[in-house]
């Protein structure tokens, strides 16, 4: 009896000793460092507005009182809808589109983002056979979202719009159009130092005075937006 | 002395009639030409930092991405260490587009003021703060059989670049002659902050073909970018 006393004890010594030997320390005061990386999915949202305010549409360049503006059947009807259309124009003058596009942008980027606008091609004739550098014929400049209202005429300076060096899908008049910069982008038309932003454009039409063929022509202008 | 005086009333009135012709002259035609300058910065524009008080306070960080490997091994030489980025990074883009269009009519009478501006743009580089002189940079014709007009020109505005940065258009100054150039280029007026007027590029007679040089001597402290402003030119008879 005594033996198997001992031999219980033995047992139940060991037993402690090996839930000893898998127990946490705790009576160790020591802190260990975790360290958890992780990245944040950059998100941009980007919503492109035509003929965004009231009195969208084309006046012809003239210092002074300004013509009102007026505009092609593509564009509108209403605020917000349809093409930049400027309607007939003439070869050798200028012609300002008030109010063409309004660039809204949502990110959670905090180092901001960048803008770029570039042509699909050059303008271009809808039934083909002839076309116009874009460069030359197409600019941009910076407008107001309507109050206070748009002072450009069509002689304000204006930036002209390039013709992409990108991979275009699309391109046809029926569009859309996108462009595969493929991680090498041009220059931006616009940045921002914040997460959201913004922009507002007017474009400017100069026909060139050696244009020989007449007929709808058009382009279609792609906005790009990436995070800083 | 009756025939004296109506000798004098005569001759008055010849040597009057130029001058009243000009005076009733009005807008036949105007063009305008997008003068696009490149701009680089001068380093000695920058705005220059505050001197140190606090050595121990300062803290200086060196980055490299993505350099070729003679500059990479330039930054070893100089014991600064660095970790090539991956170029395979994911970028957040999202990207539309709009149509625009126009119809085009050919205007055949569009060509008693005509450049020879490749879609009446010009492009010029220059660096902030340096005068640069552009011979030439572009012509401004007049073919017409009027035996009596007046080319007037400047710039419609600043110039300015997409961000809405600007400097002076008076910065940019033209030397506008048929052969020869004049001893001295003149500042561009700007029509929407010099009172709303053109200046007198010349008045002549018959067709004429002039040449426009540009010398363009920004401020030091323009940003980079690039700036654009129209050259407005409008022919009076």
């Amino acid at each position: 009896m005594k033996r198997f006393f001992l031999g219980l004890m033995g047992v139940a010594l060991t037993s402690v000793a090996a839930i000893s030997a898998f127990a946490p320390a705790a009576a160790n005061p020591g802190v260990a460092t975790t360290t958890v990386k992780w990245s944040a999915q950059a998100i941009i949202s980007m919503t492109l507005t035509p003929n965004y305010f009231t009195g969208f549409g084309q006046v012809k360049a003239v210092f002074g009182a300004q013509p009102t503006p007026t505009h092609g059947p593509n564009a509108g009807p209403g605020v917000a809808q349809g093409d930049i259309d400027f309607g007939n124009v003439l070869s050798g003058t200028n012609y300002l589109y008030k109010y063409a596009a309004h660039l809204n942008v949502t990110s959670n980027d905090a180092n901001g983002f960048k803008v770029y606008g570039e042509g699909g091609a050059d303008f271009q004739l809808d039934a083909g056979g002839g076309s116009t550098p874009l460069s030359s014929t197409l600019f941009y400049l910076n407008s107001t979202s309507g109050a206070p209202a748009d002072p450009n005429n069509g002689f304000s300076a204006a930036l002209p719009f390039q013709k992409t060096a990108g991979i275009v899908t699309g391109g046809t008049y029926a569009g859309p159009t996108s462009i595969n910069y493929g991680g090498v982008y041009p220059g931006p038309i616009a940045t921002s130092a914040s997460a959201t932003g913004d922009f507002y454009y007017d474009y400017i039409l100069k026909v060139p005075s050696s244009i020989v063929a007449n007929g709808d022509y058009y382009v279609w202008i792609v906005y790009t937006v990436v995070g800083s | 002395m009756k025939h004296l005086r109506a000798a004098f009333i005569a001759l008055a009135v010849l040597a009057l009639l130029p001058l009243a012709a000009l005076a009733f002259q009005t807008q036949r035609a105007q063009i305008g030409i997008t003068i696009v300058i490149n701009v680089t910065p001068n380093p000695l524009g920058y705005v220059q930092q505050g001197g140190a008080t606090d050595m121990a306070g300062i803290i200086a960080k060196a980055t490299l991405h993505g350099a070729p490997p003679a500059i990479e091994r330039a930054f070893e030489a100089q014991q600064l260490h660095f970790t090539q980025v991956n170029t395979g990074q994911m970028v957040a883009q999202v990207q539309k587009s709009l149509r625009v269009e126009a119809e085009v009519t050919p205007n055949p009478t569009a060509t008693l003021l005509t450049t020879d501006a490749p879609g009446s743009t010009v492009i010029v580089s220059a660096e902030a703060g340096v005068p640069t002189a552009f011979s030439c940079v572009y012509h401004v014709a007049i073919q017409t059989a009027v035996t009596s007009w007046t080319l007037k020109h400047g710039l419609a505005t600043d110039f300015f670049n997409g961000a809405g940065t600007s400097f002076p258009g008076g910065s940019v100054a033209n030397n506008t002659y048929i052969a020869a150039p004049h001893p001295t280029a003149t500042p561009f007026l700007v029509y929407s902050t010099d009172g709303g007027i053109w200046a007198n590029a010349d008045v002549n007679t018959l067709s004429k073909t002039y040449c426009v040089d540009l010398t363009v001597s920004m401020p030091i402290s323009t940003p980079q970018g690039t700036f654009s402003s129209n050259a407005i030119y409008t022919l009076y008879y």
